[in-house]
């Protein structure tokens, strides 16, 4: 009898329909396990890769796997980090082990053409940022609320996004709802007033993002994850730690500024590019307090001061963010979406703080002038009013129509 | 804290040393046995330290504090101007410097911008010009200043030394200039951590020039 993968029924069965119906000649599994010995030996026809970081599983597993198997131990980050050159190019990519994310954005450079990546435990955020690096995400088995806590899920990922550098500077905005819609067009048109030249990318949901869709110099992005966290108190629904800490996958620029949509521009931004000659990441201090003296989030505010030694350190406001494309940022990027998701909360600025220590960008604060609610130098930024962030409830969303813009709002109008 | 950490203090003259040997009784009370080393042109009385002898150079003993990074015998080291006292163990801005290559304050004027010294035009042209934004930078106060030995703070420190030698006046523009040429990785600390107003200061007050001489420049 075949050892079973750690799978349900129902994943089992779906797993198996796409095996024989894709019949990939090659197959690349992040972690082993189970499925290491049953799948292969099943379909002995797949050139079967499995990658795992435990020394122990490992040396359990390699006294087991049939011939068709290749089993790799690899330490991190060399497990995600495989090459093509090294590896090949696989027909389907199973991400079931660790560093998920990471995993589905190397998958990305491993896929043959018409290749897929299935990732299993789907429905936990913190693999949702893995979906920004896939223009496709296919519903292969919904979580099961009846497991409680952890429902999994199965999803099945297709058509790489990768985004090609381009070089330049570019404005980035993140929209989900009508409110952030409206204001996102108004905070374009005070920056192109100012900066007719540069171009814009906005991210959102495709209610508030497809409208952009007509604009000349912008790209408008329809992404499927979901900000909202309807357990929130009301103001505080929409997180937006889980997409704005991705968004340097999604912008192609050499030197990006991301800006909260209610913000208007009083000034070039050419100042902020400017720095990233000599710093990978800018942004502004918070106007006021500390880490340890503001009083929303205290537990994470504490832990954070314990941490840190002290709770006197500045914090950021994360509502403008001048960066420089690199490995530097993706690495502080990635750290704070991991320290975002150790609390998950709607404020993602303490986690900032956190992966910017953390990280080896070459960060510089400027003063909460630069991005302020009154005199700013650069960014007249309504933060604290939600303006942008008001929330409809999720049935209000989805039977929301298809608001457009009307033809005053649009740039030049 | 391992013998590769203390605490460098620049002291000239009988006033910078007074200041001094209170200040370092303040910091045993609040982190007992830390190294601690003084550069000067003569070792303080009755307290254990590390004499650094560094000829008198200027009458601010800006030399000396320019070049801290190249005096300090420690691999992290706190740097603490004669006129302070600690009220505040330092263990924090040690640990702070696993992360980065400097910690420091703000200055009660936080960004550049705000601040206006009429008998330094000169250099505050200069600096607004080769820094730019119109001087909407952050600005420091420079004298309490956690370090850790690293490339880039030892570009850093070096370019500071050589910003400060431009006009031989003040150290805290010849900083924000250094800043902007040779970057370092820096944790940011709120103005109360080295303040002025003793009843605010959470780790040192700064009883700025209590240890000055009149001929030192401000």
């Amino acid at each position: 009898m075949l050892p079973d993968p750690m799978l349900t029924d129902a994943e089992r069965e779906a797993v198996h329909a796409l095996l024989v119906q894709r019949r990939p000649r090659r197959v690349l599994e992040w972690g082993g396990g189970g499925s290491t010995l049953h799948w292969p030996a099943l379909f002995p026809e797949i050139d079967w890769w499995t990658v795992e970081h435990n020394p122990q599983y490992y040396a359990k597993l390699q006294a087991q796997i049939p011939p068709n198997v290749t089993l790799r131990l690899l330490a991190f980050p060399a497990y995600h980090e495989l090459i093509v050159d090294d590896v090949g190019r696989f027909d389907v990519i199973f991400v079931d082990g660790r560093q998920r994310v990471a995993c589905m954005a190397a998958a990305r450079e491993l896929l043959a053409p018409g290749g897929i990546v299935l990732l299993h435990d789907a429905s936990r955020a913190r693999y949702h940022p893995a979906w920004l690096y896939y223009h496709t995400a296919q519903e292969v088995l919904p979580p099961d609320p009846a497991r409680g806590r952890d429902p999994r899920g199965l999803m099945l990922f297709a058509e790489p996004r990768i985004v090609a550098p381009r070089p330049g500077c570019g404005v980035v905005y993140m929209a989900w709802g009508t409110n952030a819609l409206y204001q996102t067009a108004a905070s374009l048109r005070s920056l192109w007033a100012i900066a007719p030249e540069l171009p814009a990318l906005v991210v959102g949901d495709t209610h508030a993002a497809a409208p952009f869709s007509t604009w000349s110099n912008v790209t408008a992005l329809a992404l499927p994850l979901d900000p909202f966290d309807e357990r929130q108190a009301c103001g505080h629904k929409f997180l937006a730690g889980r997409v704005k800490t991705w968004l340097h996958v999604l912008a192609p620029w050499e030197r990006v500024l991301y800006v909260d949509a209610d913000t208007q521009f009083v000034a070039h931004p050419r100042r902020g590019f400017d720095l990233l000659d000599a710093w990978d990441f800018v942004l502004a201090e918070a106007r006021s307090g500390s880490v340890e003296n503001s009083p929303f989030l205290k537990p994470e505010r504490q832990a954070t001061a314990e941490w840190l030694g002290t709770g006197l350190h500045l914090y950021h406001n994360s509502g403008m963010l001048f960066w420089r494309r690199g490995p530097a940022v993706a690495g502080l990027m990635r750290l704070w979406s991991e320290e975002w998701l150790r609390y998950s909360d709607w404020d993602e600025q303490i986690a900032l703080l956190r992966a910017l220590l953390r990280s080896e960008a070459l960060f510089l604060t400027v003063p909460y002038t630069w991005n302020t609610l009154e005199n700013a130098t650069l960014l007249q930024h309504a933060y604290g009013t939600r303006i942008a962030r008001r929330e409809e409830s999720r049935a209000q969303r989805v039977a929301r129509g298809k608001a457009r813009l009307t033809p005053d709002q649009q740039p030049g109008g | 804290m391992s013998d590769s950490t203390g605490v460098l203090y620049v002291a000239y003259g009988n006033a910078a040393r007074k200041q001094c040997a209170r200040s370092i009784a303040t910091l045993f009370a609040h982190a007992p046995g830390i190294n601690v080393a003084v550069v000067s042109e003569q070792p303080l009385q009755d307290i254990a330290h590390l004499h650094i002898y560094h000829p008198e150079a200027d009458p601010g003993a800006r030399t000396q504090k320019t070049s801290m990074y190249a005096l300090s015998p420690f691999e992290r080291t706190l740097f603490l101007d004669a006129d302070t006292e600690v009220v505040a163990s330092p263990a924090p801005g040690f640990n702070l410097l696993q992360w980065v290559d400097v910690v420091i304050a703000q200055d009660c004027n936080r960004r550049f911008a705000d601040c206006h010294w009429k008998h330094l035009p000169d250099e505050r042209v200069a600096t607004l010009d080769e820094v730019g934004l119109n001087g909407d930078v952050l600005y420091y106060n420079s004298g309490v200043i956690f370090f850790r030995r690293s490339e880039r703070a030892a570009q850093f420190f070096a370019r500071w030394h050589e910003e400060w030698q431009r006009w031989k006046r003040h150290d805290q523009m010849a900083f924000i200039r250094a800043l902007q040429h040779s970057p370092v990785r820096l944790a940011v600390l709120r103005e109360t951590w080295n303040t002025h107003v003793r009843a605010n200061a959470r780790f040192v007050w700064h009883n700025h020039r209590a240890a000055a001489r009149p001929e030192a420049p401000h």
